[in-house]
């Protein structure tokens, strides 16, 4: 197979990816979800690729460790997202890419009919350098990349004059650090195989009224591709998300946080011109552990168009 | 006559007159004391269970009232809010609020003690 039609193939498997991104449960997740996937697709010197995603994460049930409980008095959370992309492509290599995402509400709803809390607004924004170490070997093609977010986004938001709780608001507030590794490799003409490695690391969050840093952030996915028809693939994939415990002032580790979460996501992706792409699928937890006592999340659901020049 | 003693007295009323009440901070600037007090029903509650509510007392006129925790959520607004916690914020955690009114602002904060849910914190 030769690097052409892989480099074909990756185009899909970015969708895939780029809709796997993180969904996660909202409680104790300010900020934008957590970008995990990774550019691979580099379209060859002075390419761009401009793409636009959208997201819905519910977070509907209460879990202490693995099971359901019905304590507490937060009934739900959810939110819809938007993000907007552009990656350009400075070598066949190497090549940057920017995401800044739009929260349209972040929201947690509350029993005993007190109002939600409800912000909505700019999130951070993500710059990441993917570098392709390998184009073909016998493990296929292999890609890092190297990112930081910054927290240009909406935090510290009030409404009635009250400041919403750290958990909803748009930016994470704090600067965040990420590392991924990424595998593709062809199986005959219509199957792909991936899979991929990502790291995240927090500052502390230290503004007037919030003194916290997120635990660190480990994902691994895997999955496969099939060809359906010329121009319409699906996939699957597993994904654990590993969540470390989040600290707040004083250097205390916060107990109810942190999770352990394992999806399976089914998703599409339509070629509809040669140079666009729409890719849609679903964020199905299998699996949770929630350290504590924690929302855990439900559903995720994401679609998204990308542009290739 | 000796001023010696006179001198020591100047001296000690001085050093009273510089002396701060961290729990009772004199105004300053366009800070003006514009609440009474902030009252809570319980200072203490377990998380992920109770709530607690906080009143203010203020002297000001049309006051805006701005509510704001470090952990934990707070519903409502106005004069008396509700504070719940999740099992994430357990701790000492402070709730501040500030009244501000034509004639400037004043700001006085509460602690609020979040146990765990499952004993302790």
């Amino acid at each position: 197979m030769g690097f052409r039609h892989i480099l074909g193939r990756s185009v899909l498997l970015l969708l895939v990816l780029l809709a796997g991104k993180n969904l996660n449960a909202q409680c104790c997740a300010a900020g934008n979800p957590i970008g995990t996937d990774l550019d691979f697709t580099n379209g060859g010197k002075n390419s761009v690729l401009v793409g636009l995603t959208y997201r819905y994460s519910l977070s509907g049930s209460v879990y202490q460790g693995s099971k359901k409980s019905d304590v507490g008095f937060v009934d739900k959370s959810d939110f819809n997202y938007s993000e907007f992309t552009v990656n350009y492509a400075l070598t066949s290599r190497l090549s940057f890419r920017g995401d800044i995402g739009y929260f349209f509400n972040k929201t947690e709803y509350y029993n005993n009919g007190f109002t939600p809390a409800r912000a909505n607004g700019l999130g951070d924004l993500s710059l990441l350098a993917n570098y392709q170490l390998l184009k073909q070997s016998k493990i296929g093609a292999l890609a890092i990349g190297l990112g930081v977010k910054l927290p240009v986004g909406i935090f510290d938001q009030e409404v009635d004059d009250v400041k919403l709780p750290i958990n909803v608001q748009p930016s994470s507030g704090s600067f965040r650090g990420n590392f991924q590794f990424f595998q593709q490799k062809g199986l005959g003409s219509r199957v792909m195989i991936f899979s991929l490695l990502s790291m995240e690391m927090a500052a502390w969050i230290r503004s007037d009224n919030f003194t916290y840093r997120y635990g660190n952030m480990y994902l691994f996915a895997t999955g496969f591709s099939y060809k359906i028809l010329p121009g319409l693939s699906a996939a699957l994939s597993g994904r654990g998300e590993f969540r470390g415990r989040s600290w707040r002032d004083d250097h205390i580790s916060v107990e109810s946080s942190g999770s352990k979460i394992i999806y399976v996501t089914p998703s599409f992706n339509w070629k509809i011109k040669r140079k666009a792409n729409f890719n849609a699928g679903v964020l199905l937890p299998v699996y949770r552990y929630m350290n504590g006592i924690q929302l855990g999340n439900t559903l995720g659901v994401y679609s998204g168009l990308t542009l290739k020049y | 006559m000796n001023k010696f003693p006179l001198l020591i007295l100047l001296l000690i009323f001085i050093m009273a007159s510089c002396s701060k009440n961290s729990t009772d901070d004199p105004p300053s600037g366009n800070q003006i004391s514009l609440i009474d007090s902030l009252v809570t029903r319980t200072d203490t509650i377990v998380a992920m269970k109770d709530t607690t509510s906080i009143t203010v007392y203020t002297t000001a006129i049309d006051p805006v009232i701005q509510w704001s925790t470090d952990h934990g959520t707070i519903l409502g607004s106005g004069r008396r809010i509700v504070y719940y916690s999740g099992e994430c914020c357990i701790g000492g955690n402070i709730v501040t609020c500030k009244v501000s009114s034509e004639n400037g602002s004043d700001v006085k904060s509460v602690k609020i003690h979040v146990k765990s849910y499952f004993g302790g914190g």
